[in-house]
């Protein structure tokens, strides 16, 4: 269960299209619990980034050099308004955090 | 009263007590629900591993464990849940931009798509790394 378990990578490979490296969130959990959803995420959010700023991701995943990095969350229920404003803040906050990083978010509502 | 001295445990009713014992079969139902909602998570990932990235990508390497000591000191980490000290409510918290990654929004089908104007290389501990995206998708 992905987001039971934020200290794993559940997914890295490469998208034929754009060449970039894909970091995936496999997202099963339902939002009858909004909060502690978001939370959970949050976690595995801070893992991915943490992944990737360490370099470790160049360790782990090779093929991942040179490339541009995304990470997806594939999401098996639709995003709440609380949770696609969560995905906004967390992008400005990565801006604010990072100011040479910029991400976007890109939902499927 | 016997039965009332004996219906009396340390000032809490014997029924009040008994009642917070949760009876086997709740334990079991409780066991079985998250072994389902295990086995619908694995079944879940497996499908997003198996099926749904290698319509798009290719040298998909499932299940990394990472070895850092985790977010804690990072300087990019995403901070947004969070709680009100005064009332105690959960709340988003309003997040801070700078004026040069200021970021537009498009409409295009029944996508909304909010995209950088502009991305630089984040310089990691050794490689620069571009983070780029960070997008969301439904099931199909």
């Amino acid at each position: 269960m992905s987001l039971d378990h934020p200290k794993v990578i559940d997914a890295a490979g490469i998208d034929e299209v754009s060449g970039a490296a894909m970091l995936t969130i496999a997202d099963s959990w339902n939002w009858s619990e909004e909060t502690k959803h978001l939370l959970a995420l949050q976690e595995k959010l801070n893992s991915y980034f943490a992944f990737i700023e360490t370099g470790e991701i160049y360790d782990s995943y090779p093929k991942a050099n040179g490339r541009k990095l995304v990470i997806e969350i594939i999401g098996k229920y639709p995003l709440p308004p609380k949770a696609q404003a969560f995905f906004r803040k967390g992008s400005t906050s990565r801006s604010y955090a990072q100011d040479r990083s910029c991400v976007s978010i890109f939902s499927g509502q | 009263m016997v039965n009332a001295a004996a219906a009396e445990v340390g000032g809490e009713a014997v029924g009040a007590v008994v009642s917070k014992v949760e009876a086997p079969g709740a334990l079991s139902a409780k066991t079985t629900t998250i072994q389902a909602n295990k086995a619908a998570g694995d079944a879940w990932e497996k499908d997003v591993v198996q099926n749904q990235l290698p319509a798009t990508q290719t040298s998909i390497q499932p299940q990394i464990t990472i070895k850092s000591n985790g977010p804690s000191g990072l300087k990019v980490r995403l901070d947004a849940v969070g709680t009100d000290k005064t009332t105690s409510a959960i709340k988003l918290t309003d997040a801070k931009s700078i004026a040069h990654c200021s970021i537009n929004i498009e409409s295009s089908d029944s996508l909304s798509r909010v995209s950088p104007t502009r991305a630089e290389p984040l310089q990691g501990k050794e490689k620069p790394h571009t983070l780029e995206v960070l997008q969301f998708r439904q099931q199909r």
